[in-house]
């Protein structure tokens, strides 16, 4: 008897041993390559800096993934955001304001990736690419309008900046998510909805009230993300934030995320993926891989974990 | 008696550790048509994909016209006369349906390497004729045709003038009524042709009304041979189920008793309701009151249940639940509606996902304390329910595709147990569900109609509504044909002709 | 299924493991340093800036003894050219110079991956580096302050941080200065260029540039091109005038194929925008070759088949710098480790170098012949280890920051020839 549950056990929990256990195997790996420079003072700063955002965006984008969907248009998000913070700031000389400012923004946008996908009867990715072509446009038309390469904030982020202020924002973001996750209706639906989604809609849910809350609270996690992003560099430009979608969704899957959804999809994967991520860049630099294999590194690396993570039964495909 | 056509000698066959049959010994003649009834698992599908040659044998022999049998493959074995139609579609698509009929004949219709068309569509039609679906032309793309249509197709396929044994593996639930007939007027010149059909069917009256002989199945292993004489005798059913499920099921099935009564209190009223299909349809569900729902498949029957739940949009008319309009479905779950699809594992249930998550999905808003659930509520919940209806698993936390087509079922009814949900409208409740567990959850049902609950319960199973409606309602052409109150008298023939 | 999960685990496991020994296994990748020392691993391998490294047994001792560095390059690129010839210049200048390098990428848009790269870069022990771009440089010259690293740019005239920031970069302490991609003023390339197209004959000029927030130099460029053309024009015939189209702005995007629609009669291009990438194939796919390209930037390929009279004869002018001008802030932050600055040092400044400007079959046959920017080969270049051990303040007290300067206008076609 015992075999049996012991084997169960392992079937449903094999997704979260073995993306922990990418991390532990890079951890290793690294530690020994770099002959101990990845855990200097110095490194776990810079790891911690470097995985901040990303932590903060993925556990957002883990109620939008679990359903099955994709946002796209986060970087560019992100980036007009962060010019958008910046300019306010110095206008207003209040950093609240700028942050309140890109908070209803990415509430709005939230609103629309969640509604018109529904009203229009367009898949969700088919809204987020539209976002993301009009966020672009803007942040061109917004660095023309200024006219210059980049702007810098004047406000000074130094606190925001600090390890402590980031691991503190990091903590309270992970809370608050698991607890939505994991005892709200919240992380429950949006997982049925990536299971099937006929079934929970005939199950009484309101499909389309929930995936609105979804897209709300990652439009919620990216402002704050855009907040942080804007306090480690202090400067924003035409380019900022691009590939962060697709950073995101490498992230998740190094966590064991399944790309559609569903019922294996955990808010851990999101903060395993994230610093797996920043690890491996971090790592290749310090162990010294030349430049040209870095690539090539990290797409192996890549397919290996989605091969190990995900279950082909589910399709690996978002909708 | 009869030649024998087809004899299997201690037919063994394992799928590693599991034992499909066990020293399985037949004997089909000529003129017969051979029932072979069992639940799922019982091994009747394994014994004839083996004579057809789908499959081989881990041990045991066959005999075909005296001559040792063992056919490599479905190709070989229908050339020598031994063709199985099967229950999933098995036609070509995008293809004509002469070139699906003649499918790897084609040089008999082809010169220098091009096949002449209009001779091979000529064929088809005349063989088309000789199968009575004269609806139907050989030129005609295959896409055409529905699903029952592209079965009969398979069908005049299978039966050449070779054939001497004809398999069919639960065809007849993929068939309409117009269908059926035609098959068994197929299996009974096949019989008078002293050729003989291998039967095989869920439906015990089916099977009792066409088939000459009867062996009935269970766990891979022959419990009885039962002949016509037998067959036509007072019990014979219950005796037959008794046989396949191994233990005495007792004489009661459905309902025991013919109390129609009911409450007084309208739970669910369709009043004057129509769109593009349906024409003014009005019904009234009582409280305690279960009304089912019968008729051909396409008759409206399966659209009225998704109306209730606020599925499809009305051009005209309310559904009123307790005097208020339903919305939409989250409006019908709130105000007390269930729902259980036709469509199981598509529609009810979310199938990678554990049982309890399905169980307490209506009810997450019920379980919400200061916005939050617990999940040890939700496992209480579900623990409940699994209980009382014995779903066979580990725990709660079961994938629910891990289960069988019965617990399955039960985990839709447990929903809305759990969510105490009074009003509920099934569709094809027990369809594909074992007798053990159909026998309880008809049992579940009586009980729930005596709790007061209202049902709906929309069924292409005859037998089933007969033994289960207070009020029995034939549709047809997406309107009410008749209506029938529950009475011991009532029998299929009586209903039969308002379906058609 | 278990066990294929086993065995990826497994090979992902030997992937990154052989990665990093490939990365450390680099001196396979000899360039044929004939008068220079090998050791293994200035770009793969990963000893700590203190450890002793052997000289291979060359023909060549460092002169004097020079004290061993951690210098990491952080480049805009990772590919091309340009970047192969970095990588071999550096491995030649490796054992003269006492500094190991450490290479990485950093990204043209977006300045957290930059700043995390230099991170990176301090983490693994770079006591200086050496940057290629000038995105977000506030934050990651802050970041060098508070880890005692020095940084000098390469390849980018730092006029953003400039005009926006220039007490946070130029006045830091720890910011040392940078080199430009060819001159720090570029308008003389567009005068160069405005001669050839008057010489070539040229009637019909079509002009390219990057969006002027992003690159406002490229329009000093048009303009002193422009210049040029009017001159000509004031004393030239009517049947002999150059007409100029309007210049126009791509937006880090291929030129559009209707550009050939709106202008249909042009001879020649002018594309201060990098050509190679942009216009150029756009040029092929719409069968446009017969038009002459003027353009900055070099990849050696397909612009050196088809240059001057060889090929589809369609590049007539190409612009780059050389991977000698790396000398410049190596120098600075050589001087700057020891301890030791020229007598002459100024405020910290961005010069610029003297380009590589190719505009004959001559100039192009010197560059394939005898730059090492075009064949990667360290016995090529124009600069040496012990040169740039000469140039330095702390190994020579006779180096001035003059001549720094001068060297770095002597890296031109004329000074290879």
């Amino acid at each position: 008897m015992n075999k049996i549950v012991g084997k169960d056990w392992l079937r449903v929990h094999s997704g979260d041993l073995l993306s922990y256990g990418g991390l532990v195997l890079c951890l290793i790996i690294f530690s020994i390559l770099s002959k101990g420079k990845l855990w200097s003072a110095y490194n776990v700063g810079i790891l911690i800096q470097a995985a901040c955002v990303y932590a903060i965006l993925a556990m957002g984008a883990v109620f939008i993934y679990s359903m099955g969907y994709m946002d796209i248009s986060v970087g560019a998000q992100i980036g007009v955001y962060c010019i958008l913070c910046i300019m306010i700031t110095n206008a207003t000389g209040s950093l609240l304001l700028g942050f309140l400012a890109i908070l209803g923004l990415s509430l709005v946008c939230g609103l629309i990736n969640g509604y018109v996908s529904v009203m229009l009867g367009l898949p969700s990715i088919v809204t987020s690419i539209f976002l993301n072509s009009i966020f672009g446009g803007v942040q061109m038309l917004l660095m023309e309008w200024v006219d210059t390469n980049s702007v810098g904030i004047q406000y000074d982020m130094s606190f925001l900046k600090s390890i402590t202020a980031m691991v503190i924002a990091i903590v309270v973001i992970a809370v608050i998510s698991i607890g939505l996750y994991k005892y709200t209706q919240l992380g429950k639906y949006t997982k049925a909805i990536g299971a099937n989604e006929t079934a929970t809609k005939l199950s009484g849910v309101s499909v389309t009230k929930w995936k609105v809350f979804a897209y709300i609270f990652f439009g919620v996690c990216i402002a704050v993300g855009a907040l942080f992003l804007t306090a480690r560099t202090g400067s924003a430009g035409k380019g900022t934030g691009t590939g962060y979608a697709m950073d995101i969704m490498v992230a998740l899957l190094l966590g064991g995320m399944p790309l559609s959804g569903g019922m294996r999809s955990r808010i851990s994967s999101s903060l395993i993926g994230a610093f797996t991520y920043v690890i491996l860049s971090n790592g290749l630099t310090l162990s010294g891989v030349d430049t040209s294999y870095v690539y090539v590194i990290k797409a192996l690396v890549f397919l290996a974990v989605i091969l190990i993570t995900c279950r082909k039964k589910d399709g690996v495909l978002p909708r | 008696m009869k030649e024998i056509l087809l004899e299997i000698k201690k037919m063994n066959k394992k799928f590693g550790p599991i034992v499909a049959l066990k020293d399985v010994d037949l004997e089909i003649r000529r003129g017969q048509i051979h029932g072979l009834i069992g639940e799922n698992g019982s091994g009747k599908s394994t014994i004839t994909s083996i004579a057809a040659g789908m499959q081989q044998a881990t041990s045991g022999e066959m005999f075909y016209l005296g001559e040792p049998w063992k056919p490599s493959s479905m190709v070989e074995a229908q050339a020598k006369g031994v063709s199985m139609i099967l229950q999933e579609a098995n036609t070509i698509p995008n293809c004509t349906v002469a070139e699906n009929l003649f499918a790897g004949q084609e040089d008999h219709f082809s010169t220098l390497g091009f096949v002449n068309s209009r001779k091979m569509n000529r064929a088809a039609d005349e063989l088309l004729s000789r199968f009575e679906l004269t609806h139907m032309k050989g030129r005609d793309s295959i896409n055409t045709y529905g699903f029952e249509d592209r079965k009969l197709v398979e069908l005049a396929r299978a039966v050449t003038d070779e054939t001497q044994i004809l398999v069919v593996d639960e065809t007849t639930t993929a068939l309409s009524f117009e269908g059926r007939k035609i098959l068994y007027r197929l299996m009974d010149r096949l019989a008078a042709e002293d050729k003989a059909v291998i039967f095989i069917s869920h439906d015990l009256d089916e099977i009792l009304e066409h088939c000459t002989i009867l062996t009935v199945l269970r766990d891979g292993e022959i419990r009885g041979v039962i002949q016509k004489e037998e067959m036509q005798k007072e019990g014979s059913v219950s005796r037959i189920r008794q046989l396949m499920v191994g233990r005495d099921i007792g004489d009661q099935f459905y309902r025991s008793d013919y109390d129609g009564s009911h409450g007084s209190g309208v739970a669910l009223e369709y009043r004057n309701v129509s769109n593009e299909k349906i024409k003014d349809f009005s019904l009234k569900l009582h409280e305690g009151e279960i009304v089912g729902i019968g008729g051909l498949s396409g008759c409206g029957m399966h659209e009225i249940g998704r109306m209730a739940f606020g599925l499809e949009h009305l051009d005209h008319g309310h559904v009123l639940c307790r005097g208020k309009e339903v919305l939409n479905a989250t409006d019908a779950v709130r105000q007390g509606i269930g729902y259980i699809s036709k469509n199981r594992d598509q529609e009810a249930l979310i199938l990678e996902g554990a049982i309890s998550t399905n169980i307490v999905m209506p009810s997450l808003p019920d379980l919400r304390k200061a916005g939050f659930v617990s999940p040890a509520g939700e496992r209480k919940l579900a623990k409940e329910q699994i209980d009382l209806l014995a779903i066979k698993c580990e725990n709660g936390s079961q994938w629910v595709n891990t289960l069988s087509g019965g617990n399955k079922q039960k985990v839709s009814f447990a929903k809305w147990m759990a969510k105490g949900s009074d009003i509920i409208i099934m569709d094809c409740p027990t369809r594909g569900v074992d007798i053990g567990v159909k026998q309880a959850m008809y049992q579940l049902i009586y009980e729930m109609k005596k709790a007061g609950k209202a049902i709906l319960m929309i069924s292409e199973e005859m037998a089933e509504l007969i033994g289960m409606a207070d009020r029995l309602i034939i549709m047809k052409d997406f309107e009410i044909a008749k209506e029938f109150p529950r009475s011991e008298g009532l029998s299929e023939t009586d209903i039969i002709e308002y379906m058609i | 299924m278990k066990n294929l999960k086993k065995v990826m685990a497994l090979l992902l496991a030997g992937a990154l493991v052989l990665g990093s020994f490939a990365g450390c296994g680099d001196s396979g990748k000899d360039t044929g340093g004939k008068d220079q020392t090998q050791d293994e691993g200035n770009t793969g391998e990963n000893e700590g800036s203190g450890d002793a490294q052997e000289p291979a047994g060359g023909d060549e001792a460092p002169s004097a003894e020079v004290e061993k560095h951690k210098i990491g390059v952080a480049h805009y690129t990772d590919s091309g050219k340009g970047v192969e010839a970095l990588k071999a210049y550096c491995e030649g200048i490796s054992g003269a110079t006492g500094c190991e390098f450490v290479f990485t990428t950093l990204s043209t848009y977006d300045e957290a991956t930059n700043l995390t790269e230099i991170q990176n870069l301090i983490s693994a022990g770079c006591e200086g580096i050496i940057m290629t771009a000038d995105m977000g440089t506030t934050a990651i010259v802050k970041e060098c302050e508070a880890a005692g690293v020095y940084l000098a740019g390469f390849l980018c005239d730092y006029l953003q941080s400039d005009m926006t920031a220039h007490e946070d970069v130029f006045g830091s302490e720890y910011f040392l200065g940078s080199v430009a991609d060819g001159y720090l003023d570029p308008a003389p390339y567009g005068e160069q260029v405005a001669e050839a197209v008057i010489a070539g004959g040229y009637k019909n000029i079509g002009l390219i540039t990057f969006p002027a927030f992003a690159y406002p130099k490229q329009a000093d460029v048009i303009a002193a091109f422009q210049a040029k053309i009017d001159e000509y024009n004031e004393t030239a015939a009517e049947a002999d005038k150059i007409v100029t189209a309007d210049s126009i702005e791509l937006n880090f995007a291929p030129l559009e194929d209707t550009y050939f629609s709106e202008h249909p009669d042009l001879d020649c291009i002018f594309s201060v925008a990098a050509g190679a990438g942009m216009v150029y194939p756009v040029m092929v796919a719409n069968n446009k070759t017969d038009i002459k390209l003027y353009t900055t930037g070099f990849e050696g390929t397909d612009d050196t088949d088809n240059f001057g009279s060889a090929g589809n004869q369609c590049y007539q002018g190409i612009m780059c710098s050389t991977p000698e001008a790396i000398a410049y802030p190596l120098c600075l932050l050589i001087d700057k480790l020891n301890g030791t600055t020229y007598g002459d040092l100024p405020q910290t400044e961005v010069i610029g170098c003297s380009p590589l400007v190719i505009l004959s079959d001559a100039d192009m046959e010197a560059i394939v012949n005898k730059s090492i920017y075009y064949s990667a080969d360290y016995s090529k270049a124009l600069i040496t280890g012990e040169d740039i051990v000469n140039m330095c303040a702390s190994y020579n007290p006779e180096a001035t920051y003059a001549g720094l300067v001068d060297a770095m206008n002597h890296l031109g076609v004329d000074d290879l020839k």
